[in-house]
């Protein structure tokens, strides 16, 4: 059986915060929080073990080409160098993204007289990098078999983000109607 | 995998809800976002990604009609990544029916301790 990773309380909260805004619907660049949490969790469990473990999953996959004869993962990432390469490539495009992002105020891109430069300069960082991040799924799913937090589920409430409220409503759930209480005291008195 | 689970489920509503703002981009990317996640779960290669980053990128660049020509062709792989992402959701389930017993989410705001505590048994 392998082993797994316990991971503190409080890093688990802030892990499963961050992957809450990676799973929310706002529409921007999510990568970033996905990378947070794979930094986070190497830096907890360790580099070593990490290798370790990786070079174990890497052999299994190895044997399962071999019986089943269909193409896995291993022809791509075959070493754990490769992956950091790839994820030290992709971590300052990100970042970047980022603080583009953070820079606009208002947040509403249909919207084309408020600060028409900056929102242009974030949709040309956007296309650099593309959603088929076959190294980068990769390890956030072998980090996730290592560690405890494969066991939790992401509150409701992470999902939500200030920005976009709009496609935020779920559109399956009908909205309460709201009870003004002004009134209702008003009735008694 | 619990926590995959959760994650593609809700990226797969998320794509619902950008489909009918007619948001294309926003959804194909979360409909890509849950075939990665089933790829790498599985361990499986795809030889055509190569291609479908090309087709992607164009469809980024592009304005107009020739936009929707690349759309199209990102449909026209919609169907074999749909295949595996419902491969990738049954084996989880599986996998979550092979377990003796699972424990739920300490997470429950305006709860301490042991109140919030739940115990889940499968069926």
């Amino acid at each position: 059986m392998e082993k797994i990773k316990n991971i503190a309380p409080a890093i688990r909260q802030l892990i499963i915060r961050d992957l809450g805004k990676y799973g929310g619907n706002s529409g921007v660049n999510k990568f970033f929080f996905l990378l947070n949490v794979i930094d986070s969790l190497i830096t907890h469990i360790g580099e070593n073990v990490v290798i370790t473990e990786f070079d174990k999953e890497m052999k299994k996959l190895k044997e399962f080409q071999k019986k089943s004869n269909h193409s896995t993962l291993y022809d791509r990432l075959q070493s754990w160098e490769h992956v950091t390469r790839v994820l030290d490539n992709l971590r300052p495009r990100l970042s970047e993204i980022q603080f583009a992002y953070d820079d606009i105020s208002d947040k509403k891109f249909k919207e084309k007289m408020s600060e028409p430069a900056k929102k242009l300069n974030y949709k040309k960082l956007i296309k650099k990098v593309s959603p088929y991040q076959v190294e980068l799924y990769f390890v956030f799913n072998f980090l996730m078999k290592i560690s405890s937090i494969q066991h939790q589920t992401i509150p409701p409430q992470a999902f939500t983000t200030p920005e976009m409220s709009k496609y935020n409503k779920n559109p399956f759930v009908k909205e309460k109607r709201r009870i003004n209480t002004s009134e209702e005291f008003r009735d008694v008195n | 995998m619990k926590i995959i689970k959760n994650l593609m489920t809700k990226k797969l509503e998320n794509e619902e809800v950008f489909s009918k703002a007619r948001r294309r981009q926003f959804s194909y990317e979360e409909h890509v976002a849950t075939y990665m996640m089933a790829l790498a779960y599985l361990g499986l290669n795809d030889e055509n990604l190569e291609r479908k980053k090309v087709v992607f990128k164009k469809f980024l660049l592009a304005t107009g009609k020739s936009r929707l020509k690349y759309y199209k062709i990102l449909l026209k792989f919609k169907q074999a990544q749909n295949n595996t992402i419902i491969t990738a959701l049954d084996e989880m389930e599986r996998e979550r029916e092979n377990q003796t017993g699972d424990f739920g989410s300490l997470y429950r705001p305006f709860t301490i301790g042991v109140s919030s505590f739940e115990f889940e048994a499968n069926e």
